[in-house]
C-alpha cells in the first residue's frame, strides 16, 4: 500500500486501489483498542438520475435510503445480528451523495470485516421483506417530517434551488417510496455498489494486509460500469423562491436565512472552499462574533442561533437561524454586517482567533474514528485529501473571507424559511 | 416493535445505574399507543420468563465488554466513567467489570427483570388528542 505521512498532524495513511477499482484506506492507530470499519458507496439521496449502459434512468426519491435499510438482510438472516453476536455495533446512514455501512469492535475484527463486506456487496431482497420495510420507512419519514429543525432546513433548500436534487428529502416521501420494488433495488445495487464506486476505510490498530486480503477475497472481481450522474439543470445565481412559511405544532417560531453560493467542482478547491465558507460563517455570525453578541443582547436571537456552510454536488450555501420572533430584522442585520466587513475589512486579530478555533476543531476531529472515515470517503468521492487541511488553512487569508462575504451575502442570493406556531398562522 | 410490527423507526432501552431505573423509549403514532405499550410489556414478560435466545445474551454481553475495553480510547469517556465512580463510590476495575459481565447467566437476567416494576408511562401527544 502507498504510505503517506502527514508530519503537521502526526498521522499516517495507507492507500491502495484494487484491480476491481475499490479504494482501500487504512489509518493506523497503534495502541487503540477499538477498530472501526467503514464501507461506503458514492450513491445517496441526490443520485436519482443517472446513465448506465448508455441509457438515462430516473428513480423514485428515497431509493438509496430504502436500499440501505434492506442491505442488512442476507439469505442466512440478519447481518446486524451476526455482527452484534460478535460484540460489534453496526450502523448505516444514507446522506445526500453517499451511503455508508460501518461497525466498531474490540475483538473478532477480521471476521466482522468479512461479514460487512459480504452483506453490503451481496444484495438479498424478497417481495415480502421489501413490503415490510415500507411501513418502517414510512414511520421514519413521518418522524422526520414532524421535526421542525428538519422542516425549516428542507424548505430553505427548496427555496434556494429550483432543480438541484438537494431539495428532495433523502428518505423520499410516503408517496414516492410506494413506487419502489425489489427489481428497482437490485438494479440500483448493481449500478452503484460496484467496487469501483466504493471505498473501504479502516481505522485502528490493524494489520493492513488483513484488510486487503478480506477485500480481495470477499468482493467481486468485476469493476462495474462507469456511472454518469445528473444533478438537475444548471441553477441561476439567484434563488428560486424568496420565502417559505410552514405552520407546525411549535411553541416558538424559528427561521433559517440562506445565501446561495457558486458550486464547486470536485477537487482540492472544493475542500478549500468549505474551509473559507466555514470561516466566513463564524466570522460573520458565530458565537464569538460582534454581530452575535449584539443580536443576543437585543433579545433578537437566543442560544439556539447558529450557522454553517454546506456543499453538495452542484450546490453550496451559507445559512443561519434559530428561534426568533423577528427573522427579518436578523436577516437584515446579517447582511448589513457582511457589507460592513467587506467594506471595512475583517479585524486581523479576530480573524486569527477564529482561524485558530476552526483549525483546532479540525485537529480535534482526528480523535474520532467516525470523523476520520467519513472525511476519507468525502475526499475520495469528491477528489481531495482531507488531511491536507493545514496546508489549505495556510493558503487562506482574511481577504478570502472579505471576498466571500462581498459576493455571496446579497439580497439576490437570499431566501428565508420559517416554521411558525399553528395558531399564529390562523 | 420495529421489524415485526412496523410500529416504529426506533425502540431502545437504557439502564440508569445511579437511579436504579430502566427506561424504554420509542416513537409511535398516536393511534398505535396501546399496541406499543402492550408489546413493550410483553417483551419484558418474556425476559422475566427467561424466554430469550443464547445469542441475544451473548451478543449483549460482547457489546458491553467491548464498550468497557474501548473506554481507554477516549479521554471524555474515561473522565465520565471516573466521575460516575466517584459519585457512587463504586470503584470497579475494568477487569472486575468484565469478569462480572462474563458471569451473568440467563437465570440472573430473568431474576433482575422480575425485580422491575412499572413506575411511569410518559406519552407525548398533540393538543386535542384524547388520552387513554
Amino acid at each position: 500500500m502507498t504510505e503517506t505521512k502527514y508530519p503537521r498532524i502526526g498521522e499516517t495513511v495507507l492507500r491502495e486501489t484494487l484491480p476491481n477499482g475499490l479504494r482501500v484506506v487504512v489509518v493506523p492507530k497503534p495502541g487503540y483498542r477499538k477498530r472501526y470499519a467503514f464501507f461506503a458507496t458514492r450513491y445517496g439521496g441526490m443520485d436519482m438520475r443517472f446513465r448506465l449502459g448508455g441509457v438515462w434512468h430516473d428513480t423514485p426519491a428515497g431509493i438509496a435510503h430504502y436500499l440501505e435499510h434492506k442491505m442488512f438482510d442476507t439469505e442466512d438472516g440478519s447481518a446486524m445480528q451476526a455482527l452484534s453476536q460478535n460484540g460489534a455495533e453496526p450502523n448505516a446512514f444514507t446522506a445526500n451523495s453517499m451511503t455508508a455501512y460501518y461497525f466498531d469492535c474490540t475483538e473478532h475484527f477480521e471476521e466482522n470485516l468479512r461479514v460487512l463486506l459480504s452483506f453490503v456487496s451481496v444484495p438479498y431482497f424478497t417481495r415480502q421483506s421489501v413490503e415490510k420495510e415500507r411501513g418502517i420507512i414510512a414511520q421514519e419519514i413521518l418522524m422526520t417530517e414532524d421535526t421542525p429543525d428538519w422542516r425549516v432546513y428542507k424548505n430553505l433548500l427548496q427555496c434556494l434551488y429550483r432543480s438541484n436534487p438537494a431539495r428532495v428529502p433523502v428518505a423520499g416521501t410516503v408517496e414516492s417510496i410506494g413506487e419502489i420494488t425489489p427489481e428497482t433495488l437490485y438494479a440500483c445495487h448493481k449500478a452503484f455498489y460496484a467496487p469501483s464506486n466504493m471505498l473501504l476505510c479502516v481505522v485502528g490498530d490493524v494489520d493492513p494486509e488483513t484488510v486487503l486480503a478480506a477485500a480481495r477475497e470477499v468482493l467481486p472481481a468485476e469493476r462495474g460500469e462507469e456511472i454518469e450522474r445528473e444533478y438537475g439543470d444548471a441553477e441561476d445565481a439567484g434563488v428560486f423562491e424568496k420565502s417559505a412559511v410552514c405552520p407546525m405544532e411549535v411553541a416558538t417560531p424559528q427561521f433559517l436565512v440562506g445565501f446561495k453560493c457558486p458550486a464547486c467542482d470536485d477537487g482540492e478547491e472544493l475542500f478549500r472552499q468549505s474551509l473559507v465558507g466555514e470561516l466566513a460563517c463564524d466570522i460573520l455570525l458565530g458565537d464569538s462574533s460582534p454581530l452575535y453578541m449584539r443580536l443576543y443582547d437585543e433579545g433578537l436571537i437566543n442560544g439556539s442561533f447558529g450557522g454553517d456552510f454546506d456543499q453538495l454536488p452542484g450546490a453550496a450555501y451559507l445559512y443561519a437561524g434559530g428561534e426568533c420572533k423577528d427573522p427579518e430584522a436578523v436577516a437584515r442585520a446579517i447582511m448589513d454586517e457582511a457589507a460592513r466587513l467587506a467594506r471595512e475589512g475583517v479585524d486581523e486579530t479576530f480573524y486569527q482567533q477564529i482561524r485558530r478555533a476552526n483549525f483546532g476543531a479540525s485537529l480535534r476531529s482526528l480523535n474520532s474514528f467516525e470523523n476520520i472515515a467519513v472525511g476519507m470517503a468525502d475526499g475520495c468521492f469528491r477528489g481531495f485529501d482531507p488531511y491536507r487541511f493545514p496546508e489549505l488553512y495556510d493558503s487562506i487569508g482574511k481577504a478570502d473571507i472579505e471576498a466571500f462575504l462581498r459576493s455571496n451575502i446579497t439580497e439576490e442570493r437570499r431566501a428565508m424559511s420559517r416554521v411558525v406556531p399553528k395558531e399564529a398562522a390562523q | 416493535m420495529r421489524e415485526k410490527l412496523s410500529l416504529c423507526y426506533y425502540a431502545s432501552s437504557g439502564y440508569h445505574r445511579s437511579k436504579g431505573i430502566v427506561t424504554v423509549s420509542s416513537g409511535v403514532e398516536f393511534a398505535d399507543y396501546r399496541r406499543a405499550y402492550d408489546e413493550i410489556l410483553a417483551q419484558l414478560e418474556s425476559v422475566k420468563l427467561g424466554d430469550f435466545e443464547p445469542w441475544e445474551l451473548d451478543g449483549a454481553r460482547s457489546v458491553l465488554i467491548s464498550a468497557v475495553r474501548s473506554r481507554e480510547d477516549s479521554g471524555a469517556r474515561m473522565e465520565e466513567n471516573t466521575l460516575g465512580q466517584a459519585a457512587t463510590g463504586i470503584w470497579e476495575t475494568e477487569e472486575e467489570l468484565i469478569e462480572g459481565l462474563l458471569g451473568v447467566t440467563p437465570e440472573r437476567v430473568a431474576a433482575a427483570a422480575k425485580s422491575m416494576t412499572l413506575d411511569t408511562v410518559y406519552f407525548l401527544t398533540g393538543e386535542g388528542e384524547a388520552n387513554d
